[in-house]
């Protein structure tokens, strides 16, 4: 369980803070999430969930602002739920690039929802869209490194 | 590409073995995935087409504007205004939300012939009378949030 909340933080510093640049408000890359997955589904949902939290409490902790923690953890909890329909409803029928999109598109629902609930109701309609849209492409990068990943993984906890 | 073939016989050996493995091993694209990211994008635009119409952009004042002084009325109360400026007389009514210019003793009688207008922004004017009728909302209206 240590190592996946380590290499979720690992992945978090190394990427994500620094793009700001160009994405919305409150948009991020979410490398992390590879290493939520990965803890999620292939070792135990349970060691998926206490990374997720550690992480999210964790970062803010150090890079973020209150504002950013109820972000993250809304987020957080949405892409948890999605994870948790993976594993047990949808199993086998989604491949990972489609795990990686529906993890993104749940986190910044999350994040709309919590943007909404500080923000009033009219900033959603603006912002749900676009960060639906944007978080196709960040899913599908997720997905795909961690359809690369998930055989190393596997055997290198397994062994 | 040997990753993949790699993979195929891994999970043949897997489902030869006697205890029930667990799913793990997933293909990184399915039809599935197809069909959820094209639903999202169709949800999304949907979203993005119907935004005009779901905010609420509600007029409450009718602001006048005679030359050099404005004067201020609530667009829900049904009432009619006299206004005189530069020799000419408008009689301009507000009711049930819309207004419109009710008579006029300008040479044109646009103002007049002029729609009536219900939502924030709209305007009748008459140019010989120097006399605007403006709608305006509560306030300032956000178009976008940035922190």
């Amino acid at each position: 369980m240590l190592t996946a909340v380590a290499l979720a933080l690992s992945y978090i510093e190394a990427i994500t803070p620094l793009n700001l640049i160009i994405p919305l408000p409150g948009f991020k890359l979410g490398l992390a999430n590879i290493a939520v997955m990965a803890a999620f589904l292939i070792l135990n949902p349970v060691y998926g969930v206490f990374a997720a939290l550690a992480k999210i409490a964790l970062i803010s902790v150090m890079f973020g602002s209150p504002v950013s923690f109820w972000f993250s953890l809304s987020g957080g909890i949405f892409s948890l739920v999605a994870l948790f329909l993976v594993r047990f409803l949808i199993k086998d029928r989604l491949g990972c690039a489609g795990i990686g999109v529906l993890c993104a598109s749940a986190h910044n629902t999350g994040q709309a929802l919590a943007a909404c609930a500080l923000f009033g109701y009219s900033v959603l309609i603006t912002y749900l869209p676009l960060m639906l849209i944007f978080s196709i492409p960040t899913g599908l990068i997720t997905g795909t490194v961690y359809h690369s990943i998930q055989k190393p993984f596997y055997y290198s906890v397994k062994l | 590409m040997s990753i993949i073939a790699d993979m195929e016989v891994i999970m043949l050996e897997n489902s030869f073995s006697p205890t029930r493995t667990p799913i793990q091993f997933r293909k990184r694209i399915k039809p599935a995935d197809i069909i959820l990211i094209c639903s999202l994008i169709v949800f999304s635009i949907t979203l993005i087409l119907t935004k005009p119409l779901l905010q609420e952009n509600p007029a409450r004042f009718v602001i006048t504007h005679l030359e050099d002084r404005s004067y201020e009325y609530s667009l829900h109360q049904n009432q009619t205004l006299l206004l005189s400026n530069n020799g000419y007389d408008l009689s301009v009514v507000i009711e049930d939300g819309t207004v419109f210019v009710q008579s006029s003793n300008c040479r044109d009688q646009i103002c007049v012939s002029s729609k009536p207008i219900s939502k924030k922004g709209e305007i009748i004017v008459c140019a010989p009378a120097k006399i605007s009728i403006k709608l305006s909302g509560e306030g300032d209206d956000y178009d976008a949030v940035v922190r």
